[in-house]
């Protein structure tokens, strides 16, 4: 049983159907032990079936899942953590979080927040978090749950959007950050400070952006559904990095943010 | 029952970018897989959007592709969106998704006679801003719209765009790449067209491209790069419509209509957001609250801060089926968009008032409560 979300995981988006329940079997078979999903990717009946194929403990494998923006109303948000569980085929989900915060002005940020304190209560989650939410909402969220609640805040974290304050923030709180895109949707290929650390290593500048934001402590969810990707992604775990290469890569940050907030907050 | 489609995209060119970027921002769909003819192109937006990479061939074999998004230049479209209605699947298309009505015609059959969606952008009209103003003229705020004006002037893409050829070849000229924007917003919020009148003209016959690895290299222009047409609507409403690649400078606005009581200034359909105006009499009125989605600036563009909600029409589409209910930027709706501007293309041409044959309902009205329904 995992009582932290393991730093590494499998991001699961556009893995529909039966190709897309092969490709997270074939992350499970190179070690992945930490599938991240979303009500809104479609992907929770692949997660929960190549888990059951799998044959592996369910108590080995961290599952998380993202309460849709749309299904944080008081009659939605509960009955769809019920419908997650059953796409899942779970009895109770590793970590759920709410994905956005609600951009609807007739749902209330204090509703959505205490159903999430609800499920866990429930059982239905084992630990809660939350995803795109910024100080000011982590502060909120704080103090309608108490303090110690929420395990992680999902952002995007890249070498060129660091996101510092927010991380920092997380840390003093012992949030673990989660990075989403933490490839920079590629753009981490070009560089040429990764690439030169890369080569030091004998690896690809992909794994050493990874490798970094595992040793800031932060967890990470890279999504590919190509096999020798996953497995290049998943063995940047035993990249070391030097003080001085950590230095070098914090110096590549320039607030260049990939996902845009077109359903989200103000950034920190 | 499904509540995500899998999207398979044909075509990795510039746009595909723009799409594969709202990934995540909408609920019905999920990209799977991305194609082009050139395997380098496809692999390249494989990598950066963690999706998979094949030939076209082997992406409409796909059994996680419920809806192919086509991407390819205009004189594809046609084919690639009958292969893929050939496999089984949805298609939603760049615009325009056929370079002339018979073409689209056959298309809808093909749909229809397999019980799939087809579909085209523009999707632009579905912005906070235009959806503001459709909601501004069914509450009658300017009365009976007598008239209005609109305009799509520039130079042309040979200055930003690396391989414009495109562009200047038929099917691409100001008419057919910008007009559908124009002609789609103006149908949305005014119903079918149902005759048109035209002059056209090309000021250069070649352009010189002004980026990227042919620089410096000229290209043949073969497409009218000026169009002004007087389109007169079922409802009674004529509209002034100019669109151009030959004008450096202007200071008119994109979209006007003049009702019986008040004007409504519309800003520019190539977009989702902007600053709508209503004046009733000679008097600035307040609008109404209007919280919706699609107004949020999410991106940036050469002159500072746009909303870019691209996928919208797709998502809608996806929804409709996932609901069982008609999609709003539906190929019937396109199709009149295309007759519109090959009727004027044809006035133009042999200098005669041109009636349009097919029609069109309006879209459903797409209010703030709807478009969250679309987003994650």
């Amino acid at each position: 049983m995992h009582d932290r979300i393991p730093l590494m995981g499998l991001g699961t988006y556009g893995r529909l159907g039966d190709d897309g329940i092969a490709a997270i079997r074939k992350g499970l078979e190179i070690g992945y032990r930490h599938l991240d999903t979303a009500q809104s990717y479609g992907t929770e009946p692949m997660v929960g079936r190549a888990l059951r194929d799998s044959g592996l403990a369910r108590e080995d494998v961290f599952v998380t899942t993202k309460v849709a923006q749309k299904k944080l109303a008081k009659s939605d948000f509960i009955p769809s953590v019920d419908q997650s569980l059953r796409d899942l085929a779970l009895d109770v989900i590793d970590l759920v979080l709410i994905h956005w915060p609600s951009i609807d002005p007739d749902v209330a940020f204090e509703s959505y927040v205490e159903d999430l304190g609800k499920i866990q209560e429930q059982g239905k989650a084992r630990l809660i978090g939350v995803s795109n939410f910024p100080i000011a909402l982590l502060e909120r969220a704080t103090a309608i749950l108490g303090p110690g609640r929420l395990h992680t805040d999902q952002v995007e974290i890249q070498p060129f959007l660091q996101n510092r304050r927010l991380v920092d923030f997380c840390r003093s709180r012992a949030i673990v950050p989660t990075a989403y895109v933490p490839l920079a949707k590629g753009r981490v290929a070009d560089d040429p400070v990764l690439a030169e650390i890369a080569d030091v290593h004998g690896a690809s500048a992909s794994q050493v952006a990874l490798a970094w934001l595992m040793h800031r402590g932060v967890a990470v969810i890279p999504a590919s559904a190509n096999e020798a990707r996953m497995r290049s992604n998943f063995e940047a775990q035993v990249l070391k990095l030097s003080p001085e290469e950590m230095d070098r890569i914090a110096a590549l940050d320039r607030g260049d943010r990939i996902i845009a907030p077109e359903v989200g907050p103000e950034w920190d | 029952m499904k509540d995500v489609l899998g999207i398979g995209l044909i075509g990795c060119g510039v746009i595909s970018k723009a799409y594969l970027e709202r990934a995540r921002t909408f609920s019905p769909i999920s990209f799977v897989a991305v194609a082009d003819r050139d395997e380098t192109a496809a692999r390249r937006q494989a990598d950066a959007f963690g999706v998979e990479a094949m030939s076209p061939a082997a992406l409409l074999a796909r059994e996680d592709v419920d809806i192919v998004l086509n991407l390819t230049p205009p004189a594809a479209h046609a084919a690639v969106s009958t292969a893929a209605l050939e496999a089984g699947k949805h298609v939603y298309s760049e615009k325009p998704f056929v370079l002339d009505p018979a073409a689209g015609r056959g298309l809808l059959d093909l749909a229809a006679s397999k019980g799939l969606r087809l579909g085209s952008a523009p999707d632009t009209f579905l912005g906070g801003s235009h959806q503001l103003a459709r909601h501004l003229v069914d509450a009658g705020a300017i009365g009976r719209i007598v008239s209005g004006t609109c305009f799509v002037m520039n130079h042309g893409m040979e200055h930003w765009h690396p391989s414009p050829d495109f562009f200047y070849r038929p099917g691409g000229g100001p008419l057919f790449d910008l007009g559908p924007y124009y002609l789609a917003n103006l149908v949305q919020l005014l119903g079918p067209v149902r005759r048109v009148s035209a002059l056209s003209a090309t000021a250069h016959p070649t352009r010189r491209i002004g980026v990227g690895p042919r620089i410096g290299e000229d290209i043949p222009v073969d497409v009218p790069t000026t169009v002004q047409a007087l389109l007169g609507f079922a409802s009674g409403t004529s509209i002034l419509f100019a669109a151009s690649w030959d004008v450096w400078q202007h200071d008119l606005a994109p979209m006007a209509l003049y009702g019986e009581t008040g004007t409504l200034h519309v800003p520019d359909p190539n977009f989702f957001g902007g600053t709508v105006r209503l004046t009733q009499g000679s008097e600035e009125v307040a609008l109404p609250d209007w919280d919706h989605p699609f107004l949020r600036n999410n991106s940036r563009n050469s002159k500072g801060p746009v909303a870019d909600f691209r996928a919208a029409g797709l998502a809608d589409m996806a929804q409709a089926i996932i609901e069982g209910r008609s999609h709003r930027c539906s190929d019937a709706f396109a199709l009149h968009v295309i007759d519109v501007l090959c009727a004027i293309d044809r006035a133009a041409r042999e200098d005669t008032v041109v009636q349009v044959a097919s029609g069109a309902d309006r879209p459903e009205a797409l209010d703030g409560h709807a478009a969250r329904a679309l987003m994650v």
